[in-house]
């Protein structure tokens, strides 16, 4: 029985001083955990949907865009989520375009993160960019499929009765992207007054 | 404890008892992230990490961890330090963490740190233990990034971290993962025959 409460004792104590150290870890690292994906993999994404519109930024402007994206990003919470809110503005510095990060889950790898941006004054979906997966067949022109596309369109495979032209051979990728199109597009239709509210403040 | 003792400790896992070859153990990152000479180091680097925090902290715990819960505590430890190492790497060194992705998780099952533990730190004092590690740990990254310069200069044409093209036309195969059995397999019998007595 001693020997029974020690081995309990001993796995409670190594794992609660483990769990302490992540926290610890975690709190000193957080910030610029949260600074580098945001500065490395969002916005970038962010800034190729403002390119389609645009045409292509030269270096400098694309690093000032970049400082402005960050700059100006806001949180906002809805149904238990945060998202990161990032507003793109036209050449004359007009909001035209907001774009956020939503997950779409059944790929092959697991979730695929989908940076989604809409076109505010045309009601519709401006363009997509990938942030985070694991898919090894996901090619990055799939993302020419959600170019100014309407909002009622059907946001599925075509081979699952859906409007876009899935990637040949990698449909749970496809699967996975169209997942996380649809649930933004849903999310911005639901609650676009509140977005737009945000984006004003 | 002698200085002797410590050195010997150290070497052997240089040469002798270097894991990839002598033991060929470790295999999943040494074939999966070594394309290129920088994520070979990497990948050897954070091993390398936690090897020897792990190896350290179940050396002082090993009188006090009862043998019926070892690999469950032993697991513990190691995981904490595959997240530690984790997190520090993408706060301070995204663009690796980004190119090494799952296998940084992964190091958590990399068999070479659950075998030091067992077959080392378990039985040896907390100073030995940390010389093993580095040993070994060293030995590690030495394999992975002479196997990612290897399959970088075959499969890309160009010597890591410069411009200075060697071969016009790489060996695109070395790349691939078919590549990495035959690159690891050539400086295996390379190995071999220059450890024979």
């Amino acid at each position: 029985m001693a020997k029974f409460i020690k081995m309990i004792v001993v796995l409670v104590c190594i794992t609660l001083a483990s769990g302490m150290a992540l926290g610890a870890l975690n709190y000193v690292t957080e910030d610029r955990i949260i600074r580098n994906r945001l500065e490395m993999t969002k916005v970038p994404r962010v800034i190729d949907i403002m390119e389609i519109k645009q045409g292509e930024f030269s270096g400098q402007k694309r690093a000032e865009i970049k400082e402005g994206l960050l700059n100006s990003y806001k949180n906002i919470e809805m149904g238990g989520n945060t998202y990161n809110l990032f507003t793109g503005r036209d050449d004359t510095g007009e909001v035209y375009m907001v774009a956020f990060e939503t997950k779409g889950e059944g790929g092959y790898g697991g979730e695929v993160g989908v940076m989604v941006g809409f076109n505010v004054k045309e009601d519709r979906l401006e363009g997509v960019g990938f942030t985070s997966h694991k898919e090894t067949l996901l090619e990055p022109t799939f993302t020419e499929e959600f170019k100014k596309r309407g909002l009622d369109i059907t946001y599925k495979p075509d081979k699952a009765g859906g409007d876009i032209d899935g990637i040949t051979g990698a449909t749970m990728s496809s699967v996975a992207v169209c997942n996380a199109v649809s649930r933004a597009v849903s999310f911005y239709k639901e609650h676009k007054e509140e977005i737009l509210e945000k984006v004003k403040q | 404890m002698s200085a002797a003792a410590i050195k010997k400790e150290f070497v052997k896992g240089l040469w002798t008892d270097i894991p990839p070859f002598r033991f060929v153990l470790g295999l999943c990152p040494t074939l999966g992230v070594t394309d290129t000479m920088f994520k070979g180091f990497g990948m050897g680097a954070a091993t390398l990490c936690v090897l020897v925090c792990a190896n350290f902290i179940i050396s002082l715990l090993r009188k006090v961890i009862p043998d019926e819960v070892r690999v469950a505590s032993y697991i513990v430890v190691i995981a904490t330090f595959v997240v530690c190492v984790e997190m520090v790497m993408e706060a301070f060194a995204y663009e690796l963490f980004l190119s090494l992705g799952i296998f940084i998780p992964l190091i958590v099952v990399n068999c070479i740190i659950l075998g030091r533990a067992e077959a080392f730190a378990k039985k040896n004092g907390p100073v030995l233990s940390i010389v093993d590690g580095l040993g070994m740990g060293i030995g590690f990254t030495l394999s992975l990034t002479a196997l990612g310069a290897i399959r970088e200069i075959l499969g890309k044409g160009f010597i890591p971290f410069t411009d200075i093209q060697v071969l016009a036309e790489p060996f695109e195969f070395f790349q691939q993962a078919p590549g990495a059995f035959v690159a690891l397999g050539l400086m295996l019998g390379i190995m071999n025959l220059l450890g024979k007595k």
